[in-house]
């Protein structure tokens, strides 16, 4: 028995089917906000996250994830399908939403100024991201950063914010009333579970707005925050590494490149404390 | 002494990003180098007058015991390995 959904995410639409009883709970509670209908319309991504066969549903079972027929990934246990799928939508978008140039980047907004804050795995991106959006920031997303090629306007992609390890006990401290999906343990990334995002953060989904700084953030356990300007050779040369598609993208992506830079402030950004880096980033909204 | 006609230029702050649109590599260049390549930008010149100019250039930007031979050294690597990643191309 399947379950489907159909999910509109900023500039794209999901549809889901699913035969897992978890990955329909978690999208019915962690998407409770979003605009979930179970009708075929025109949709970008058809997913189907599905348990194996017969024998392996109950051995040690087994998800696969198919865009369309097309299984790009190894199956995962069952206990990691919620995480699968959110991991899999990624790739879907990193893999052909060649229309925006994407970062992999937390991205959030105040004032109508966006801040891009790419970063390796394990800086602590996700983390921050999830305590400035539950504190009067917008989200945009803690993984992708689009920039479209056609207006330079950042666009959201708000979905679950992904969180791992000791993040996912910091965060549920940090947000009253937080609500997480299932988690799931011993991943590729360790344990992980996923962050409802604000409700604001999902009413304004179709709403971009223009990037205003870079900054590429790190988590260092008890450094004083610190920001500290960066020059432009270095924030080209480190958003290079952090784009997904600017080796895809050729001419367009490098020039899209140099054109926000002539516009925006580079920074690298060292904190440990939350409170300090709301000030901090606060006041560059300002 | 000339730019390859691939390569696509933009000054950004600190120096000079270049593309080039055969190969895909995009360079990022501060000075003295990034001062190179805008002036081949501008027109393109004999090694020996590029090194000429570079000289001058350098004189009133380096260091006083930065000596010509370092200069020359460094400038020679540099339009070597400009010419290997297809930036620089030297007519015959």
């Amino acid at each position: 028995m399947f379950d489907q959904f159909t999910l509109p995410i900023g500039p794209f639409s999901f549809s889901i089917k699913t035969d897992n009883s978890a990955v329909a709970d978690n999208l019915l509670s962690l998407y409770s906000d979003y605009n979930l209908s179970n009708d075929c319309s025109f949709v970008d991504f058809p997913i189907t996250i599905t348990t194996r066969s017969l024998i392996r549903r109950f051995i040690k079972p087994q998800v696969d994830f198919f865009l369309d027929e097309f299984a790009p990934f190894k199956p995962l246990p069952k206990d990691q399908s919620f995480a699968m799928l959110e991991w899999g939508m990624n790739w879907c978008i990193t893999t052909r939403a060649h229309q925006f140039l994407i970062f992999h980047a937390g991205t959030i907004e105040k004032n109508g100024k966006v801040i891009v804050m790419p970063a390796e795995q394990g800086s602590g991106k996700s983390t921050l991201t999830a305590a400035m959006v539950y504190s009067g920031w917008r989200l945009f997303s803690d993984e992708l950063a689009l920039i479209s090629l056609e207006d330079e306007l950042v666009y959201p992609c708000t979905r679950p914010i992904n969180l791992k390890n000791d993040s996912i006990e910091i965060i549920n401290n940090f947000v009253e009333n937080a609500v997480f999906s299932t988690i799931a343990k011993d991943t590729h990334k360790g344990t992980v579970s996923l962050l409802k995002p604000p409700t604001d953060s999902v009413k304004r989904i179709h709403e971009p707005a223009s990037l205003h700084s870079i900054v590429f953030p790190k988590y260092i356990p008890k450094v004083d925050a610190k920001l500290t300007p960066i020059n432009q050779i270095q924030a080209f040369e480190q958003l290079i590494e952090h784009s997904f598609n600017y080796h895809i993208l050729g001419e367009e992506g490098f020039h899209l490149i140099a054109n926000i830079l002539k516009t925006v402030n580079c920074y690298q950004f060292e904190y440990s404390d939350f409170e300090e880096a709301k000030k901090i980033l606060g006041n560059l909204v300002e | 002494m000339r730019l390859s006609c691939s390569i696509k230029i933009r000054h950004i702050k600190g120096g000079i990003a270049a593309f080039n649109a055969f190969n895909g590599n995009t360079h990022l260049l501060s000075p003295p180098y990034s001062w190179v390549i805008e002036q081949l930008n501008i027109k393109p010149r004999s090694n020996e007058s590029l090194f000429h100019e570079y000289i001058q250039f350098q004189s009133s930007f380096q260091k006083n015991d930065t000596t010509t031979d370092k200069i020359a050294t460094q400038f020679h690597l540099f339009i070597t390995e400009a010419k290997k990643s297809g930036i620089l191309i030297e007519d015959k």
